[in-house]
């Protein structure tokens, strides 16, 4: 009897919840529903704020360096947001709201922030759910090795021993790369840290580790083992499972997507990106990944 | 960043910037973190989770007549009222406590366009999962109380209010002490899941920490639990302060 009435009343509440988000789903303009179904840019209009959801817990990206919010993310979310205004007309309040890998998602969904920098990688999966504008940063594998023992490429790992951190995606990636191109399958040897991994590379236990270029170099470089040219160490250059940063906004809402992606756009033409990347990924910064032949030249020509 | 540095940071948890503040609201509402946090999320839990699990605890029906709200019979038919609360406590029973702060952290802005300081949503389902568990507890404590001091009660002429008030109660509460202390220890302890949606207590303050210090993530680890431990263990020994002084007085009486 008493589940019988715990079922009633709470199939009723998630019947009702599921209908209003239902009809939310379909994107602005849809239907009724609580929050606000118009362009989030009339939104951001009217308010005259801009909420922008950002990550604080992985370095270079977002982190806390003392008391201040600093990284890549965060001084992209900075450049845009000031240039916003001149697409809004109207002075603008920028409001950083902390999400994490659970909710950089979720709240981009329920307009609880209006964008979201959160080092997201654009795949189909997330599509689903939002959308993404053009992207602001790249990421991919590679392998981190010693330096010292000479330039390494891919392929000089077939059939080495390469380090990867335990239940990581890499295991699976690497594997499927060097199958493609019919290398020699390297032996894998499982870490629990990232910075074990790295000092058994110095020490010459294993001839590579390999991750996310970004953790792998950052957390090398954070522990005192500069990566890159004048260091001990290097990571390889063509990244095996390369990945985009897009900013995240609400589906559908293109009019405040393209009035974002204008705002890269700006940051690239006026050469601000290059600063910004140079500041977090240039050869000196805390995690040196070379621009190499990455190209952003926005389409705003014609 | 020092030893001191550390442990300053997972108490008071890190300082606001100003851009993450958000005027419409007043800055305390913003500024608590770490530790402190976490403790006030708890003791704001108690507060707002106390009454309502008194609420719950007399509503639901009890074989030995412990519902005192409502008459059969009457408008507020006691079955009624205990099948209701009945289901409100079973219901969020059954839902894991990171369920809970998921949906509270984004249904009431999805379906109400409800925008709230992150700590007012915190302390308000940390009060209903608190109050839920705490109902439980107090029905128990009340159910423990002799029947015949009940009677005895009744029989001097006091009302069924006063019965309660007056000697029901008092004499369950120092039956559910132990286990009102175990209860705070699990929602402190279960503060740390609000991590995921970046309210900045201890465990979400460890996790920043880690980020800036990987280095020395062996020391905060240990800091972390050190920390955790001692609030435990200051819990348990006021508690049994707490019953050592009651003792007395009801011996000195």
């Amino acid at each position: 009897m008493r589940w019988l009435a715990v079922a009633l009343i709470f199939g009723a509440t998630g019947i009702f919840v599921g209908i209003k988000i239902d009809s939310f789903r379909k994107g602005p303009g849809a239907g009724a529903g609580g929050a606000d179904q118009r362009s989030t840019l009339d939104i951001v209009k009217e308010e005259g704020r801009v909420i922008i959801g950002i990550g604080q817990e992985a370095a270079p990206f977002g982190y806390r360096d003392k008391d201040e919010l600093v990284g890549f993310d965060a001084d992209i979310a900075r450049a845009v947001a000031s240039r916003l205004e001149s697409y809004v007309g109207r002075k603008i309040e920028v409001v950083f709201r902390p999400v994490t890998d659970e909710t950089r998602i979720s709240w981009v969904q329920s307009g609880e922030v209006h964008l979201s920098l959160c080092h997201t990688n654009i795949t189909r999966k997330r599509l689903a759910n939002i959308d993404f504008t053009v992207p602001y940063g790249w990421d991919g594998k590679g392998v981190l090795y010693d330096l010292r023992k000479g330039r390494r490429n891919l392929d000089d790992f077939a059939g080495k021993v390469i380090g990867i951190k335990r239940s990581s995606s890499s295991e699976g990636e690497i594997k499927a790369c060097f199958a493609a191109r019919g290398w020699a399958m390297p032996e894998l040897r499982q870490f629990d840290s990232h910075i074990a991994g790295i000092q058994a590379v110095v020490d010459g236990q294993i001839d590579g580790f390999t991750d996310d270029d970004s953790i792998i170099i950052c957390t090398a470089m954070k522990a005192g083992h500069k990566v890159g040219p004048g260091g001990i160490l290097a990571v390889t250059g063509t990244p095996y499972s390369p990945a985009y940063f897009g900013i995240g906004v609400r589906k559908n809402d293109s009019a405040w997507r393209d009035v974002l992606n204008y705002c890269l756009h700006d940051l690239w033409s006026s050469g601000e990106y290059k600063k910004i990347h140079a500041k977090w990924f240039g050869p000196d910064s805390i995690c040196p990944m070379p621009l190499e032949d990455h190209q952003m030249e926005p389409f705003v020509k014609g | 960043m020092s030893f001191m540095e550390m442990l300053h940071t997972l108490l008071w948890g890190y300082p606001l910037p100003s851009e993450m503040v958000d005027p419409r609201y007043p800055l305390f509402l913003q500024q608590l973190g770490g530790l402190w946090l976490a403790l006030t999320i708890t003791g704001f839990s108690f507060l707002f989770g106390g009454p309502l699990a008194l609420v719950l605890a007399l509503c639901r029906y009890d074989r030995h007549g412990a519902s005192l709200v409502g008459q059969p019979g009457t408008k507020l038919d006691r079955r009624a009222i205990s099948f209701l609360a009945t289901a409100v406590v079973e219901g969020f029973q059954s839902i894991p406590i990171m369920i809970l702060v998921l949906m509270a952290f984004y249904l009431p802005f999805r379906l109400l366009g409800l925008r709230l300081p992150a700590i007012v949503m915190a302390v308000a389902v940390f009060s209903i999962y608190n109050g839920v568990y705490l109902s439980g507890i107090i029905r128990l404590g009340l159910s423990a109380v002799e029947t015949g001091w009940l009677d005895a009660a009744r029989t001097l002429g006091l009302s069924t209010w006063q019965v309660l008030w007056r000697i029901r109660l008092p004499i369950a509460m120092r039956a559910m002490l132990p286990a009102v202390l175990g209860q705070a220890i699990t929602v402190f302890k279960d503060t740390s899941v609000l991590a995921v949606v970046a309210v900045g207590e201890l465990t979400y303050t460890a996790r920043q920490v880690q980020v800036s210090q990987p280095a020395n993530y062996g020391l905060l680890l240990l800091l972390v639990l050190l920390i955790y431990w001692s609030v435990a263990a200051a819990g348990s020994v006021l508690v049994s302060r707490l019953d050592a002084a009651w003792r007395k007085r009801l011996a000195g009486q």
